[in-house]
């Protein structure tokens, strides 16, 4: 599989729905490693009394979600002062 | 083949003049950047250009060294050139969403253009994913577009399914290879799709 993997990477592969199916393994097995990671981290942050990083993407969701709505707004009032120009 | 090797083994960061041709910042938007593009002849064409390119990559791609520069072409060539610089997105921008690129973006972008020029109109110039950008936009918003200009732009993320030439749509089949929850997960836990991981798709 391995030596298939590399062959996909630098060509066509020779077994594309092989390559496919190893490439979506490696990803899975990535995220999870990464997930279990990012757990543990999350564990000492609280542990510490530290933010957490879901703390942070509450945080930055929050953040894209008020500018949204500002520009929202400032659109609406450059739109009414344009219509009351005319 | 050796020259080669040579050439390569002995060029450091510093000996690499990317993204050099001038210009100066005009607006800041969130990491986003508007530049405008200093003239290198006479005007030819009155119609502002935007360049937007996508998010994979940087804007170096359109103005590599100054020989092999899109950037520089057009410029010679006496148009009047603008460009959008996305940044480095992080994991800070995670709840962006293509509305947020295309109607915020990209609408303050070229409403600042026509603010500077005076033009209501103006040419987007899409690249890659910026070229899906520009042409929703272009969609949208046809009232503030001249002309519309894609280079190597997806806009039928289906085409492989017709034609199954194995050098068609490669990333649609890698893709769609993916289960949804994997998407899910890889925004869930990058934040966003790594460039690391980007580069061994596109290898």
């Amino acid at each position: 599989m391995e030596r298939n993997f590399q062959r996909g990477t630098h060509s066509e592969p020779a077994d594309p729905i092989g390559f496919l199916q190893a490439q979506k393994e490696l990803l899975q097995a990535g995220l999870q490693l990464r997930s279990r990671q990012d757990d543990v981290a999350e564990a000492a942050s609280i542990m510490f009394g530290l933010p957490t990083r879901k703390d942070f993407d509450d945080v930055t969701r929050q953040l894209t979600e008020l500018r949204r709505e500002v520009r929202a707004l400032s659109r609406q009032m450059r739109d009414q002062k344009t219509e009351g120009a005319r | 083949m050796l020259k080669a090797t040579h050439l390569i083994a002995n060029t450091r960061d510093e000996d690499v003049n990317i993204g050099t041709t001038p210009k100066h910042l005009v607006m800041r938007r969130d990491k986003v950047e508007l530049f405008h593009y200093e003239p290198m002849v006479e005007a030819t064409a009155r119609t502002p250009v935007l360049l937007a390119y996508g998010l994979i990559g940087r804007y170096t791609m359109a103005d590599l060294q100054p020989d092999r520069s899109l950037v520089r072409s057009l410029l010679a060539k006496g148009l009047d050139l603008w460009l959008i610089d996305w940044g480095q997105p992080g994991r800070t921008e995670r709840w962006l969403t293509i509305d947020d690129y295309v109607d915020d973006y990209i609408d303050a972008a070229v409403d600042r253009i026509s603010q500077d020029t005076g033009h209501d109109k103006i040419t987007l110039l899409g690249i890659c994913e910026g070229g899906v950008f520009t042409t929703c936009y272009a969609a949208l918003h046809p009232e503030k577009v001249k002309n519309l200009v894609i280079t190597i732009t997806p806009i039928d993320f289906h085409a492989d399914v017709k034609d199954k030439a194995a050098h068609h749509g490669f990333l649609n089949i890698w893709t769609r290879s993916l289960d949804p929850e994997d998407i899910d997960k890889l925004v869930d836990t990058y934040g966003v799709l790594p460039g690391e991981f980007m580069s061994s798709v596109f290898r």
